[in-house]
């Protein structure tokens, strides 16, 4: 089997798997629509309250279909961090390492495959809710593939700097309080509820210059205001922290992989 | 002894118990509640962005969104530290592992609730009651009305959550349902009330209770009133009896799964 196709077939099989076990799925859809009700009550309050037809850019509508987008991508991140932590505590991890393939792809395709069910399930239920709420279409449908492709670029940089912290389990054991962290960083600074540029100045510019941005607040803002500047410099950070945290997670394998020590059983 | 000194006792050892279980494990046991506190420090910092733009919404200001997560943060930890399967119920149930407590001598609900402990909760309760000295005017009176508003709360959140995770009992695997009827309670808890209208805010008071959990707390606290204490603890004692009853009607349906495990 050539190196493309077994990852492939490792993909389709968690792709296959996430769909034959729907509930957790169909599960974090209806949080989804939750909190989509929950802040279109918000944000009406504070556009009619205020009498404002815009905030920071960002129409009413545009605020709640910028909310769908940012938690679709959220809600659709599997949690493979879970299963490597445990791996590496438990010393399972030995018997994937001589396995042949490469670990971090091997993750890779499970996270792919696993990813693409929820963003099917998600997408769709998303834009009939928002569009439920709002009555309105936001997204121009024209540049979707260019749209989806930021999504894809997403997910890859997510993945990374998940693997950067769930690797570090081969050095400091239990990392899920990490993610905790990680997750209310995407929460934040990375625009989960409210577009970055909201934000006071100063902390926009944090923002702006870390690569949480990039995951959820990018692809958000760029569905909702195609423009081709921003496409290009979204892109080029997107790949940029891409490469940085690709080769953080492959010095941490190795590293940890050359540390590793199992106690037979 | 009265039947109530002895449960408390109960109640005591096996939290007792429980924390010194994983203290064993120390760093993990500090990381989970630091971590923790850190997490819902976090989850303000959406408010903090959202007043520093808006200044106030419907009469509500960052100060009272202090106090929500004062009440629901503490309610919340309340809950998972004290009963602690409270979330964890429906897979107890559709797993049929209830067998070990259907055996002994107590309540059977009391003892699967209290027989875990969540060692995060500790960083929920924490969080809670350390938030509620940043709000506009903390003071001794409003604190301590905040500590029984987080018991209510907690008990309200454990009961309700019992309530849901019992539908194990009729449909079998529920958890996916319990876990988003849950999520619903919690995340309504987190906003002003001032935003929801109409059919929504009868929700809240009834089906939903977030009202119970957190919005009539906060009012309580800010400006207190003993009709409005009272239907909160009146409506906590309603929850814990309403949950005891569905809980038990479920039992009789109960089916074990003939599980052998070792409790250590």
């Amino acid at each position: 089997m050539t190196n493309t196709s077994k990852y492939w077939q490792i993909g389709k099989i968690s792709f296959l798997n996430k769909l034959a076990y729907i509930s957790d799925t169909i599960s974090s859809a209806g949080f989804l629509i939750l909190i989509l009700f929950i802040f279109s009550q918000l944000w009406e309050a504070v556009y009619s309250n205020m009498n404002l037809t815009n905030v920071a850019g960002f129409t009413k509508n545009q605020m709640i279909w910028y909310l769908m987008l940012t938690e679709v991508l959220l809600l659709s991140f599997p949690r493979i961090e879970n299963q490597i932590n445990e791996d590496i505590k438990s010393g399972s991890v030995a018997y994937i390492l001589n396995k042949p393939y490469n670990y971090i792809w091997y993750q890779f395709s499970i996270y792919l495959g696993d990813l693409i069910s929820r963003l099917l399930i998600n997408f769709s239920i998303g834009i009939v809710t928002v569009f439920f709420f709002t009555k309105s279409i936001e997204i121009n449908f024209v540049y979707l593939p260019l749209i989806l492709l930021t999504f894809f670029l997403s997910f890859t940089l997510n993945f990374f700097i998940t693997m950067s912290i769930a690797l570090s389990a081969f050095i400091i054991e239990d990392t899920i309080p990490f993610f905790w962290i990680y997750q209310k960083i995407l929460f934040t600074i990375g625009g989960l509820m409210v577009p970055i540029s909201i934000f006071p100045e100063f902390l926009r510019k944090i923002a702006e210059n870390l690569p949480f941005n990039y995951i959820l607040y990018g692809p958000a803002r760029l569905a909702l205001h195609f423009d081709w500047f921003y496409l290009s410099t979204l892109l080029s950070n997107q790949l940029l922290w891409i490469c940085i945290t690709g080769v953080i997670s492959y010095f941490i394998y190795r590293f940890g992989v050359k540390q590793l020590d199992v106690n037979g059983g | 002894m009265s039947t109530v000194v002895k449960y408390l006792k109960f109640t005591w050892r096996y939290f007792k118990f429980n924390i010194q279980t994983a203290m064993e494990y120390r760093a993990s046991f500090i990381s989970q509640i630091v971590f923790m506190i850190l997490n819902d420090v976090f989850l303000l910092f959406f408010w903090w962005i959202f007043f520093s733009k808006f200044n106030q919404i419907k009469g509500w200001e960052l100060n009272h969104i202090f106090l929500i997560y004062a009440v629901a943060a503490g309610g919340f930890g309340f809950a998972t530290v004290l009963f602690g399967n409270c979330m964890r119920l429906g897979e107890l149930i559709a797993g049929g592992q209830l067998d070990f407590y259907l055996a002994l001598p107590k309540n059977p609900l009391w003892h699967i609730l209290v027989s875990k402990t969540s060692i995060s909760g500790l960083g929920d309760l924490f969080f809670g009651i350390g938030v509620y000295f940043f709000s506009k005017d903390p003071n001794i009176f409003g604190f301590l009305i905040l500590l029984v508003m987080i018991m209510c709360s907690g008990i309200i959140l454990a009961s309700f959550s019992v309530i849901a995770f019992s539908s194990a009992f009729f449909f079998g695997h529920s958890e996916s349902f319990g876990r988003l009827y849950t999520n619903a309670l919690v995340s309504f808890s987190l906003y002003p009330s001032s935003i929801f209208k109409g059919f929504v805010k009868l929700l809240i008071f009834t089906v939903i209770p977030a009202g119970f959990i957190a919005y009539l707390p906060t009012n309580i606290i800010l400006n207190f009133d003993m009709a409005g204490f009272l239907s909160v603890v009146g409506f906590s004692l309603f929850s814990a009896i309403l949950a005891s009853w569905v809980f038990n009607i479920g039992l009789k349906r109960y089916e074990s799964g003939n599980l052998i495990i070792v409790r250590m």
